[in-house]
């Protein structure tokens, strides 16, 4: 069939097929899912460079993009949804920090990144985008639970029942960790010890 | 994923952040004054702790506009604002979905007070606005006492989604009931379901129905909220449309198959009405299940276990509910839709059957359940279908005992019911036989099956009047369906000879049984007795008001015209059809509008009109998917677009949804199918375009092979389909013999001057010519093109066809032949 992006559906089977099998409990199928979402992600990620001019870089947009190019329409279950959402959140956070990297490495005018799909949502420059990296590993290290939900929420836009579903614990729970990492994570980067 | 790193004391190791969250979590659900008094127990008890949690609350707001949530809305933030027209008064409350206030607007010596809802909604594109939009006025035609009226909904100019409902002013229903006597439990509860099974006719499922969205007027009127807003809430994103997902917005109440994310259907609405039942009846809490497929105890142990069967009340209710009431919660609440009441409506009928005396449904036996197990075993799955028009017709007939409550009617309320039971009797022996392997010693075969039920309507039944002649209706249904028209039309022939004339009080199942006579009728090719019989039809369905039927004959009239080619004809009747189904009030009418527009989508296809199909069908395939059990109409809709998409050239997307199509079908309705038969001619066609003459060539000959052995006129449309083929692929003598078969074919059941004929003569007239005789040929498609420029306009896709191959044959013909083309064409 052609390979044009909107219907990609020889990646459409693999992956819904190998997330089934991951949450069948067949771990290798995760290793085998990782680097086909690594490779739509990467693709996105340029592409949008490219369309927008390198101006803005909207990391749940693209994830929400690659989820439906490489799971289209085909029905998955909400556990496949989410497991899918929690892993391109890590993704994600990979690729969108080599790029501020390299950028910054080559002293070039800075991208800005816009992490919450919301009107209200400011976009914050590559530094603080560093910053708030840094940030999160101390976060991971001190509680890692805090630290997932904090990525899954920034790096791929998922809800409190959603997070809640993917790490198995209490909506309640997700919400709380939330409130806490994001004042914790904003006064990291105003530099608070 | 990634092992957790061993703990460490890295920089700025402090308090355990644990604790930090829950005391910060804690602090907030705090007054000020209680907030400050625990934090001097931390100062005196952990500066550390202290001094970290200060600083968290001094930060939390300028955290929070770094770190926006689209799910909080800011606090009272639309006080004094202006919306729609109405100035947001006070604050009523707030939840998930987002805040509620008290709207108010100066009217003519009045003050109109509404309820404000301001959703927390993260999209605002255009896509997303317009289809809110559409979702408002869906929901605005919804009128009904026992629903809080819809009264307008849109997006602010800065983004702000809004709906404003009519004002209730009471109890929740939950406070209302608790100190209440069970029959004024049960008006409320008949009034609840009333509304929902209201609601599910016109095709809006409420998805979040709970105590506290039901409200009790100080009349004692029982006011359902929010009907339909879940939907819009769970619109997703820019896209606009329905997400796959579907959050459960409530838990507790909410039904197995909506807490897997599952698409939800009418059946969703049941079983929260029957945990709703469940809370009101016991007066327990419904329990909350650990799994989605966790059962739950009857009512009538949930009141014993609570009041350890110390209160006489508590005894004497627990008695009363034991039987029919925890009967009809279970069967409300069953964890597989398919065990549950198909729609609310059968669950309102049962309720009114408990309180008018009569047995009610949800405790016996279940033939349905049989055939489900039987089927389940013999994976004959043709044969769903079938049991899905069973479910029907009994459906049918108990609506309308549900629907009498005069005290005259009850009489033969009772006969009917008895009736019913010698039927529903009926079909359970019919699938215990076949079960145990009675029917010829073998695994019974829906063939088996059927002749069985024949052979026992014949003689075992012929005590019983009346019962022979609706299970022969029965057994035509399924005949129909399975696309052996005149098999079933001799059994509804049969019925209908037997009850010439309909029973008091059963219009509209004998109504519904002409319309299917008529069906097999149409299929067969014989219009008039189809036109005659549907024009009766009318005719009692507008005496009595039964807007349904009426809507439904002219749905039918409109595909007799389709078929003969009257498209002006028929395109009036569809369009009368609508109009009648969408004033109906007090029927079902939501499978008959999907089967109208499908129909009428594919009158469109036939005059070209590829937009208007596209809209028709479109609109069929979104409302198809909340009616219960209607998957069939679902894959109807789907082929015919997949048509649509090869007609307008989008040949890949055709290609795709064909192949998804012939996936479905014969997973649903067995291999063998003929129905199958038709996606394989589609997609053939899709390939023909696609030059993939292979592929083409294969598809045809599936369709063909499936078509074949059916006495309808089926088989035709592979064999002028291979005939092009053959001549695409420069055979043109196979091409001759092919298309001279078809129009034979054809012929047994059209009129020469058919357009059906026309298209085959298409073929044939180029084969003709490309085969050594181009006089002839020119002749054929010059008559073909007469016949077709009766009915059709000069635009059509056929006409055009005609008239490129009239300009082939003219390119290369002798100098006579195409003088007289070009005389033809003038």
């Amino acid at each position: 069939m052609a390979s044009d992006g909107a219907t990609n559906s020889g990646g459409e089977q693999t992956v819904t097929r190998l997330l089934q099998r991951w949450q069948a409990g067949d771990g290798e199928a995760l290793d085998q899912v990782v680097p086909l979402a690594m490779e739509e992600l990467h693709t996105l990620a340029r592409s949008s460079l490219r369309r927008l001019g390198s101006s803005q870089l909207q990391p749940t947009e693209l994830v929400h993009e690659a989820y439906l190019r490489l799971v289209g329409l085909e029905e998955m279950s909400w556990e496949g949804r989410v497991q899918f959402f929690a892993l391109a959140s890590k993704v994600m956070r990979g690729i969108v920090i080599d790029h501020l990297r390299r950028h910054l490495a080559l002293k070039r005018a800075g991208d800005a990144v816009t992490l919450v799909d919301f009107p209200a949502a400011r976009s914050m420059t590559p530094e603080e985008m560093l910053d708030l990296d840094r940030a999160l590993e101390e976060l991971a290290r001190r509680d890692e639970r805090k630290g997932r939900v904090a990525e899954m929420r920034l790096f791929a836009g998922m809800g409190h029942l959603e997070i809640a579903t993917a790490l198995g614990v209490a909506e309640r729970t997700v919400k709380r960790d939330w409130q806490f990492a994001k004042v914790w994570l904003y006064r990291r980067l105003r530099g608070d010890p | 994923m990634r092992p957790p790193e061993p703990e460490g004391p890295a920089a700025g190791s402090g308090p355990d952040l644990e604790l930090l969250s829950s005391e910060l979590d804690r602090l907030l659900e705090l007054t000020p004054e209680a907030r400050r008094e625990s934090l001097g127990d931390w100062e005196r008890r952990d500066p550390r702790v202290h001094r970290e949690l200060v600083a968290l609350l001094a930060d939390l707001e300028a955290a929070e506009e770094l770190f926006p949530d689209p799910e909080a809305v800011s606090e009272a933030a639309f006080l004094d604002r202006e919306v729609a027209g109405f100035r947001l008064v006070s604050l009523l409350g707030r939840g998930g979905m987002g805040q509620v206030y008290l709207g108010e607007r100066e009217g003519d010596g009045y003050v109109q007070k509404v309820a404000v809802k301001i959703l927390a909604l993260p999209w605002a594109g255009p896509r997303a606005r317009r289809q809110f939009r559409q979702e408002v006025r869906i929901l605005a035609r919804l009128e009904h006492p026992n629903l809080a009226r819809f009264i307008d909904g849109g997006v602010t100019g800065d983004g702000v989604s809004f709906v404003v409902m009519e004002l209730v002013e009471g109890e929740p229903l939950d406070q209302a009931c608790r100190k209440a006597d069970l029959d004024v439990v049960l008006d409320r509860c008949e009034q609840l379901v009333e509304v929902v099974a209201f609601a599910h006719r016109h095709l809006v499922i409420h998805r979040d129905i709970k105590p506290a969205n039901v409200m009790v007027t100080a009349e004692g009127r029982v006011k359902l909220l929010d009907f339909g807003i879940s939907k819009i809430l769970q619109l997703d994103d820019d896209s606009g449309e329905e997400p796959t997902r579907h959050l459960a917005l409530t838990p507790r109440y909410a039904s197995p198959e909506q807490l897997r994310g599952e698409p939800l259907t009418t059946s969703t609405d049941v079983y929260a009405l029957g945990a709703v039942l469940y809370e009101l009846l016991s007066g327990t809490r419904f329990p909350e299940r650990r799994k989605p497929d966790d059962t739950v105890p009857r009512p009538s142990r949930a009141i014993v276990a609570e009041s350890s069967g110390e209160s006489t009340t508590g005894r004497r209710r627990s008695e009363r509910l034991r039987g029919d009431l925890d009967a009809i919660v279970t069967r409300a609440l069953a964890v597989r839709p398919d065990d549950r009441y198909a729609s609310a409506r059968e669950l309102l009928d049962d309720l009114r059957r408990y309180r008018g005396g009569l047995p009610v449904v949800a405790r016996e036996p279940s033939w349905i359940y049989l055939a489900g197990k039987w089927i389940g075993r013999h994976r004959v799955s043709a044969v769903l279908g079938a049991v899905a028009i069973c479910c029907l017709v009994l459906g049918v007939s108990l609506a309308v005992l549900g629907g009498r409550r005069a005290a005259e009617a009850r009489d033969q309320a009772v006969r009917a019911l008895q009736e019913q039971k010698v039927l529903s009797t009926f079909l359970i022996d019919l699938f215990e036989a076949a079960d145990s392997g009675m029917v010829g010693g073998q695994k019974a075969t829906v063939d088996d099956l059927l002749d069985q039920g024949l052979a026992d309507a014949e003689s075992g039944l012929a005590a019983v009047p009346g019962v022979r002649a609706e299970v022969k209706a029965v057994l035509g249904r399924i005949l129909m369906r399975l696309s052996r028209y005149q098999e079933a039309l001799e059994l509804l022939e049969a019925w209908a000879e037997a009850r010439p004339e309909p029973e008091p009080g059963r219009l509209s199942d004998w109504l519904a049984n002409q319309e299917i006579r008529a069906e097999s009728l149409i299929h067969l090719g014989n219009f008039e007795p189809a036109r005659e019989i549907l024009e009766e039809n009318v005719r009692r369905a507008a005496a009595h008001g039964d807007l349904r039927a009426e809507g439904s004959a002219y749905s039918l009239l409109g595909l007799a015209g389709a078929r003969q080619g009257d498209f002006e004809r028929a395109e009036r009747y569809f369009a009368r059809s609508l109009e009648q189904l969408a004033s109906c009030g007090a029927e079902p009418c939501g499978v008959e509008w999907v089967q109208t527009l499908l129909n009428r989508g594919n009158l469109w296809i036939e005059t070209g009109e590829l937009d208007a199909a596209e809209r028709d069908l479109l609109e069929a395939r979104r409302l198809e998917e909340t009616v219960v059990g209607r998957e069939i109409l679902a894959i109807g809709a789907l082929s015919n677009l997949a048509v649509v998409y090869t007609k307008s050239g989008r040949l890949e997307e055709a290609a795709e949804v064909n192949l998804e199509l012939l996936e479905l079908k014969k997973d649903r309705l067995g291999a063998e199918a003929p129905k199958i038969g038709i996606t394989h001619q589609n997609l053939a066609h899709t390939y023909l375009r696609m030059q993939s003459y292979e592929r083409a060539r294969f598809h045809f000959e599936e369709a063909f092979r499936l078509f074949s052995g059916h006495d309808d006129q089926y088989p035709a449309f592979p064999l002028a389909g291979l005939a092009r083929l053959s001549l695409e692929e420069g055979k043109a003598d196979e091409a001759v013999e092919l298309a001279t078969k078809a129009r034979e074919l054809l012929l047994a059941f059209h009129e020469e001057d058919h357009f059906y004929l026309a298209q085959v003569e298409t073929v044939l007239g180029s084969a003709r010519a490309a085969a050594g005789d181009p006089a002839e040929g020119a002749e054929i498609l010059l008559a073909a093109r007469a016949k077709m420029l009766q009915v059709f306009g000069p635009e059509n896709p056929a006409v055009q066809e005609v008239e490129r191959s009239l300009e082939v044959v003219r390119s290369e013909a002798p100098p006579a032949v195409a003088a007289k083309i070009e005389a033809g064409l003038r």
